[in-house]
């Protein structure tokens, strides 16, 4: 085949752009995040302290953190969709999100006596945190793996996890209704433990899936 | 080096959505302004060496014609593809001629690039210059084809595409490899494709040699473009 013949075939097919990943995400995002509140709601309920705990500082940071790295994570993703960006100069935005926990599990060390360190980083089944996390997170994963397959990602390894952190972080936030393990030192290991399950999870479908 | 449009290649590339909370905004200027006082720039800032044409000519025409192509002017899109396709060919040439590698095989990743262009074009933000998106493609698709044929390699990013020397006579050239690729296509659309590239037909005259609705045709031209950078990317070299 020509290199002209191909253009010819090009320009024939320019009739119907295709959808950026902005249009896809913007419809896609949203979908999920319903999907992603209906299985909580048919799997869990809200904690019944709710109203008290939205007065506690610990609760607030885990829904702070839940909701930063949600955020941060779709703004990366966006970013990361464009050719153009460097995967490197995007994941360290990444950091940012984690900052409140930081600042969280500083204070935590700070406020607790050390012999309440351990019985507060385990918290009260860890393991329900572990599998409702990333399972609340997978229909925003395929949300934002759907978003990514429409941009141009450098790395599409590193894109699968950008997709995945903010997948987890969706999750997290909607998980973080029901979970009554507050500690700063409990989300840092084990909310984060799951985010990055799901993380690790996008960047292996994304090696895949997402090049192009 | 210059810095030409320092707040198009590093201006926020937030969803619209989220561009209205002033909070988030505020969060992520801040970030910005340190990346800037820093010196950390976000992407290479075009600039450097330029041919006759300066570069932000080459920028404004290139960008003028793909905003005209994605409003449905097909003459300016052939036009931005031919004026790529001499562009990628001289820096693809010259690129392997400096990796060892025959220069016989420029023009199957001259053709993938302009698939992937064609494929990723919606990736392209019209806000933004353009140079820099299409050096970005452009050495995408280069190291993946090195990849395949096994040696990891650097590629400079400030070169692509900015090199105006001497024209090469070859216009068109011809090469194997996609149909090769097009042969491993369901029928329907390699002989859609086919019909379209090769016999240059139009759209419709090809719904009418193969009785077929002109929506069909465009159906399996799309997908069968898409298949045949797919069926590129697997194969091995």
């Amino acid at each position: 085949m020509k290199t002209d013949e191909l253009i010819g075939s090009l320009v024939a097919d320019q009739g119907h752009p295709p959808e950026s990943s902005r249009r896809v995400g913007a419809f896609a995002l949203p979908l999920a995040l319903l999907l992603a509140i209906g299985v909580f709601v048919v799997l869990l309920d809200i904690r019944p302290d709710f109203t008290d705990a939205v007065t506690s500082w610990r609760y607030l940071l885990k829904i702070a953190l839940a909701a930063s790295i949600a955020l941060c994570g779709i703004m990366l993703l966006f970013r990361i969709a464009r050719p153009e960006q460097a995967p490197a100069q995007t994941i360290k935005w990444v950091l940012i999100a984690l900052i409140p926990l930081g600042l969280g599990v500083l204070g935590e060390a700070m406020l607790l006596p050390v012999d309440q360190w351990k019985a507060s980083a385990m918290g009260f089944q860890f393991i329900y945190c572990l599998t409702l996390v990333p399972l609340i997170s997978l229909a925003p994963l395929v949300a934002t793996l759907v978003t990514l397959r429409r941009g141009a990602p450098q790395s599409p390894m590193a894109a699968g996890a950008i997709a995945g952190f903010a997948a987890g972080g969706i999750g997290a936030v909607i998980y973080a209704l029901h979970c009554n393990n507050d500690s700063p030192f409990y989300v840092a290991i084990w909310y984060l433990g799951a985010i990055g399950i799901v993380t690790l999870v996008g960047a292996g479908i994304g090696r895949f899936w997402l090049r192009w | 080096m210059t810095r030409d449009r320092p707040t198009q290649t590093i201006s926020p590339s937030l969803p619209w959505l989220l561009r209205r909370p002033s909070l988030i905004d505020a969060v992520y200027r801040a970030g910005r302004f340190l990346h800037d006082v820093t010196g950390r720039r976000v992407t290479a800032v075009h600039g450097g060496r330029i041919g006759e044409l300066g570069v932000s000519d080459l920028e404004d025409e290139l960008a003028s014609w793909m905003r005209a192509a994605q409003a449905g002017d097909a003459a300016a899109y052939r036009r931005l593809l031919a004026s790529l396709a001499d562009m990628l060919r001289r820096w693809v040439r010259r690129e392997l001629a400096r990796q060892g590698y025959e220069v016989t095989e420029a023009e199957d990743i001259v053709q993938e690039t302009l698939l992937a262009i064609h494929l990723k074009r919606a990736s392209w933000d019209a806000d933004r210059a353009i140079l820099p998106w299409l050096r970005a493609v452009t050495r995408h698709k280069l190291i993946d084809n090195l990849r395949r044929r096994g040696r990891r390699i650097m590629v400079p990013v400030d070169d692509v595409l900015e090199t105006l020397a001497a024209p090469e006579p070859e216009r068109s050239l011809s090469t194997e490899a996609l149909d090769r690729h097009l042969a491993t296509l369901p029928p329907g659309q390699s002989q859609v494709v086919r019909a379209i590239s090769v016999d240059g037909l139009s759209p419709s005259e090809t719904a009418r040699r193969f009785d077929l609705s002109e929506g069909a045709v465009r159906v399996a031209l799309h997908r069968g473009l898409a298949a045949l950078a797919a069926a590129a990317r697997r194969s091995e070299l």
